[in-house]
């Protein structure tokens, strides 16, 4: 089998352009090991990009958050546990498999590897995130996460391309607070999992003036909740709200679930709601 | 590929396809066996070795992603012969039972007294919860490594 371990940006797009179409990244691996050895995955040839020092960067600054293909989880969740309006991607980073994986695991493998379980589909979808994708003439384009998901295991990205770096916009949640949860575990059905993601505004007068609220596992690609948003706008954080929000969400999951999983994973989402905002609350104080 | 990297502060040079395991590597090819494989997906954690300070699954690790790194593994805590203190606690504390585990389960607290010298039992539980245990109780396990904590503090004042 070919091989490049490419050491910058221009390499990596070398790598690319000879790789060919049967060529595939390797990230952390905690998911490509296992296809490989499954028989899944046959790659003509394999490529690391981890010795590109600027994939490995988080970049925060005062309007965007910018994440490198190879950051690890244990990276992220220790980055951002503290900044409020990214502490959901802190608590779904923290919340992936063990330590172990964490140490490995990246936010663009999960998303690369788009399972519908995948714990950073709902992430990418609350902050509406940017992917920077590269070909193998050294050109970088920007997807929008609307674009890049199409359906458990495919997303937008050809043969040829390896995503970079993906990024947020922070000025359009600057004073936003936020909370990741999930449910369940890991299981090779995946039907025990749920996870969601919300950010809120909450303005002086302790009233939410804006709210996004996503779902992952729920449907075949991670959905925003608008119904439940709007429910939300103009209505303090206290127990009516929550009980209503609680309604809508149980709803979209009993909606939009195989009828098998149906009346699971609405129970699961009422649990759901109460610690998602729960976590909210107490970063509010 | 010829991969170039450290195991227990020591170069070696590997010929090796990239798609082989850093499992593979350490037990047919360095000939350390301390390190163990259970269930060869990520799971169960007896494969556990510390990358560049880390814990991390020698299982799920390729040849291809090591180049320049750092590996360490049971063998490299102590000299031939000898128990480090973490190793030594987990003994004292009948920490052991068959032991399959006990190689990736110290190599995970390694990992997290790098980090914190006085960690608190969550702490201890979190930093092994990808360590599965078939035989002995956690309580053994945890008080192993409280026990060396407090031993190492004390060696260093
Ligand atoms: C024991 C265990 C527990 C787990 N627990 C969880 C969990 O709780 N939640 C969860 O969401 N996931 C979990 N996972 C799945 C896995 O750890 C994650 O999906 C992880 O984030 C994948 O990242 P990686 O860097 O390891 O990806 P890799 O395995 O390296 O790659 C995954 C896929 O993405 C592609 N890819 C990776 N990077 C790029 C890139 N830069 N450009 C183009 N393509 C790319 C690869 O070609 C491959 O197809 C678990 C896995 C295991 C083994
Ligand atoms: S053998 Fe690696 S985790 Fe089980
Ligand atoms: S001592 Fe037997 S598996 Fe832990």
């Amino acid at each position: 089998m070919n091989w490049y371990t490419p050491v910058t940006m221009e390499e990596l797009a070398a790598a690319l352009a000879q790789g060919g179409e049967s060529s595939r990244v390797i990230a952390g691996g905690t998911d490509y090991t296992i296809h490989l050895r499954q028989g899944k995955a046959n790659p003509g040839a394999l490529i690391y990009p981890g010795r590109i020092p600027a994939l490995r960067e988080i970049m925060l600054t005062e309007d965007s958050l910018r994440i490198g293909a190879m950051a690890t989880m244990a990276e992220l969740s220790l980055a951002l546990a503290a900044v409020p309006e990214f502490a959901a991607i802190a608590d779904a980073a923290g919340g992936v498999g063990s330590p172990q994986i964490r140490s490995k695991a990246t936010l663009v493998g999960n998303l690369c590897n788009a399972s519908p379980a995948g714990d950073m589909l709902p992430i990418a979808k609350l902050y509406d995130m940017v992917l920077e994708v590269l070909d193998g003439n050294g050109r970088l384009t920007d997807v929008s996460v609307s674009d890049f998901f199409l359906g458990p295991g495919k997303t937008a990205l050809q043969p040829g391309q390896a995503v970079t770096a993906v990024r947020a916009n922070r000025t359009a949640v600057t004073g936003w607070v936020s909370a990741f949860h999930k449910i369940g575990f890991r299981s090779y059905v995946s039907i025990a999992r749920i996870g969601m993601g919300v950010l809120l505004h909450i303005d002086a007068a302790g009233v939410i003036s804006d709210a996004r609220l996503t779902l992952g596992a729920v449907a075949n690609v991670p959905i925003r909740v608008y119904a439940a948003e709007r429910l939300m706008q103009g209505k303090p954080l206290d127990r009516a709200m929550l009980e209503k929000v609680t309604a809508v969400v149980s709803r979209t999951v009993h909606d939009n679930c195989r009828p098998a999983n149906r009346l699971y994973k609405t129970e699961a989402a009422r649990g759901l709601c109460a610690d998602v905002f729960a976590q909210l609350e107490k970063r509010m104080s | 590929m010829i991969v170039s990297f450290y195991v227990n502060d020591r170069l070696v040079q590997l010929e090796t396809p990239p798609e082989r395991r850093l499992l593979d590597l350490l037990r047919e090819d360095l000939h350390l066996t301390g390190v163990k494989e259970g269930c060869g997906e990520g799971e169960c954690g007896a494969c556990t070795v510390l990358l560049n300070g880390e814990p991390i699954h020698a299982c799920l690790t390729l040849a291809i992603q090591l180049e320049g790194c750092h590996i360490t593994t049971i063998e490299g805590l102590s000299a031939p012969g000898e128990l480090d203190i973490l190793q030594n606690a987990f003994a004292e504390e009948l920490a052991i039972q068959c032991g399959f585990c006990t190689t990736g389960m110290i190599l995970s607290a390694k990992a997290l007294l790098l980090k914190q010298p006085d960690p608190d039992e969550t702490m201890i539980r979190e930093a092994l919860s990808g360590n599965i245990c078939r035989c002995s109780g956690y309580v053994q396990i945890v008080k192993a490594v409280k026990r060396a904590a407090r031993e190492l503090r004390e060696a260093a004042v």
